[in-house]
C-alpha cells in the first residue's frame, strides 16, 4: 500500500520540527511521509490505467548480458604455473577442495565463458553457462588432472567445479589410450544464484586449471565455451 | 490529479493550520493519484519502484562430490506421476533433499490478492549413470528427472510439472560392464521452468492459486526390458527459485 496519509496540522497545535520533517521524509513512517516516492510507488498511486514498461527507464529494474564463443580452445600443460602434486582421485574433487585458495591464482579464465558486468544498484543475480571439453591425458582411470571451476568476482565457488576426464581410452586392439571416445566428452550446463550483489563492477567466469596429479598430467585439454549469461534484478537497498 | 501546485511558505508569512496543510495535502493528492499521462517514457527508475523479482532460495545437495545417491524407482510415463508414486526425491548421502518450501503465496496478476506473477525454477543435476545389473546394457536405460510443486490448497499434493521432465540417456560406452566407475557419463542436466497460476489451476488449485514448495525428483526408465529397474546414480544437485512480482506490472 503506497497511498500517503499525512495528518493535518490543527489550529493551536504547537509546531514540532520532527513532525514536519517526518512528513517530508521518514523511512520508518511508510505511508505517512513523502518517502513513498523513494521506491514504494505502485498501482495504488495510479487509480486509472496501468504501469506499462514504457514508463520505466530501460534497465531500471533488470538487466542481462552474456558472451559466447565458437573456437576450439586448447590448453596445454605448459600453460599452468607450478601445478601442485596433490593426488586427485578419478573424477573425485573432494580432496582438492582445500587447495582451492592456494591454486586460485593459477586458474585461467576461459574466453567465451567469462564476462564482466556493471550493476547500477544492489541486485540479485543468476548466472547460467554451457561449456564442453575433452582431454588426451594418459590416464588409466579417466581423470586428467584438470579442473574447471566457477569464479565470481575472482573468488572460486567451491562446489561449482567439474573435472576434465580423458576423452581417449584404451580399447583393444589399440593400446595406451589411443582410441578417441566421443562419449567421454563432458558438458556442463550450470547455474549459480547470488543475492545482494553490491552496485559496481563485477565478473563471472569459468576457469581452467591443470593439476599435475599422478594421472599422467594434462597433455592437452580442448574446451568449447558456448555461453556465459547473467541476468539481475534490482533489490531495494538495506 | 497529477499536477502538484505547491505554494511556498515565505519568510514573514503568518502561518495558520490551513496554510501549512494546503501545500502538504496538495503533494499528497498528487502522489496518491498519478495520471498515466504524467509518467513520461522512462520516467520511473529504480529509485521509484519496488523490485520486480528476487531469489526466493537456492539449495544444493551432494556438494562434497564424495558420495552419490542411488535411485531405483521405475518411471511410468502413463501414470499420473504425482507425489512419490513413481519417483524418488533427489537427495544426498546425508538425507538432505533437493527441495525448497516456503510460506504459501499466491500466483497471478490480480493485485487484490496476488503478490507474485510466477516463479522461475532452475535445476541442475549432475548425472552419473543409469544401468542395470544385466549384460548387455547398450543404452536401453534412462534416468528421468523432473520438478514437482506443492499446493497447500489442493490436498498438499506434490504435482509433477510434466513439461519439466527430462529423459537422460545412459550413454555408457563400455556396455559389457554394468556401471564401471570409469564409464559414467557425468552429464549436467539443466531444467528451467516457469510456474504460473495456469499450472495451479490445471491441478485443481485454482481456488487459492497458492504454492509453497518445489522439489526435484528422479526415476529410472528401461525402454525395452521388463524389470529389473535401472539403478540411477546422481551426484550434485542444485535448485534455485526466483519469484517474479505482480502489482507493479501491467495487469
Amino acid at each position: 500500500m503506497a497511498t500517503i496519509t499525512i495528518p493535518n496540522f490543527v489550529a493551536g497545535q504547537t509546531t514540532d520540527a520532527d513532525t514536519v520533517a517526518s512528513d517530508f521524509y521518514d523511512a520508518a513512517n511508510a505511508t505517512g511521509s513523502f518517502e513513498v516516492i523513494n521506491g514504494n510507488l505502485d498501482l495504488t498511486n495510479l487509480p486509472t490505467g496501468d504501469l506499462t514498461r514504457e514508463m520505466i527507464q530501460p534497465g531500471a529494474l533488470t538487466g542481462a548480458g552474456g558472451t559466447s564463443g565458437t573456437a576450439n580452445l586448447d590448453y596445454f600443460r605448459s600453460l599452468f604455473e607450478s601445478p601442485p602434486t596433490t593426488a586427485v582421485g578419478e573424477e573425485t574433487i573432494g580432496p582438492d577442495q582445500d587447495a582451492v585458495d592456494d591454486n586460485k591464482g593459477r586458474y585461467l579464465a576461459i574466453p567465451g565463458a567469462s564476462k564482466s558486468f556493471y550493476l547500477p544498484y544492489v541486485a540479485d543475480a543468476i548466472f547460467t553457462w554451457t561449456i564442453m571439453w575433452g582431454n588426451d591425458a594418459n590416464s588409466p582411470t579417466g581423470f586428467s588432472g584438470t579442473l574447471l571451476r566457477l569464479f565470481v568476482d575472482g573468488v572460486p565457488v567451491n562446489e561449482q567445479v567439474r573435472t576434465v576426464a580423458t576423452t581417449h581410452f584404451t580399447e583393444a586392439p589399440m593400446t595406451t589410450h589411443a582410441a578417441f571416445m566421443l562419449q567421454r566428452g563432458r558438458y556442463w550446463s550450470g547455474h549459480h544464484a547470488v543475492t545482494g550483489l553490491t552496485p559496481g563492477h563485477h565478473s563471472v567466469s569459468i576457469r581452467i586449471f591443470g593439476a599435475a596429479g599422478t594421472q599422467g598430467g594434462p597433455k592437452q585439454s580442448r574446451v568449447w565455451a558456448r555461453s556465459m549469461r547473467y541476468f539481475y534484478f534490482m533489490q531495494p537497498p538495506e | 490529479m497529477a499536477e502538484i501546485n505547491y505554494t511556498p511558505i515565505a519568510p514573514g508569512d503568518a502561518t495558520t493550520a490551513a496554510s501549512l496543510n494546503t501545500p502538504f495535502q496538495a503533494g499528497v493528492a498528487g502522489v496518491n493519484a498519478l495520471e498515466p499521462y504524467a509518467l513520461r517514457p522512462g520516467a520511473l527508475r529504480a529509485d521509484h519502484l519496488p523490485s520486480v523479482a528476487n531469489i526466493l532460495g537456492t539449495t544444493v545437495v551432494g556438494e562434497d562430490f564424495l558420495a552419490h545417491g542411488n535411485y531405483t524407482k521405475q518411471w511410468d510415463s502413463l501414470a499420473p506421476n504425482n507425489d512419490l508414486t513413481d519417483w524418488d526425491i533427489v537427495a544426498d548421502s546425508t538425507g538432505k533433499q533437493l527441495s525448497l518450501t516456503w510460506t504459501p503465496f499466491r500466483l497471478g496478476m490480480d493485485v487484490a490478492v496476488h503478490r507474485y506473477a510466477a516463479i522461475l525454477v532452475l535445476v541442475n543435476v549432475h548425472y552419473l549413470s543409469s544401468t542395470e545389473n544385466v549384460i548387455p546394457t547398450q543404452g536401453i536405460s534412462d534416468a528421468v528427472i523432473s520438478v514437482q510443486f506443492r499446493q497447500p490448497g489442493a490436498g498438499a499434493t506434490w504435482w509433477t510439472l510434466n513439461r519439466a521432465t527430462r529423459l537422460c540417456s545412459q550413454r555408457a560406452h563400455r556396455p559389457t560392464l554394468p556401471d564401471p566407475v570409469n564409464e559414467r557419463t557425468y552429464q549436467d542436466i539443466p531444467i528451467r521452468a516457469l510456474i504460473t497460476k495456469d499450472d495451479l489451476v490445471q491441478f485443481g488449485g485454482g481456488g487459492t492459486h497458492a504454492i509453497d514448495g518445489v522439489r526435484v525428483v528422479v526415476a529410472g526408465n528401461d525402454i525395452i526390458n521388463a524389470p529389473p529397474v535401472p539403478l540411477v546414480m546422481l551426484r550434485e544437485g542444485r535448485l534455485t527459485v526466483l519469484r517474479i512480482r505482480s502489482g507493479g506490472l501491467p495487469t
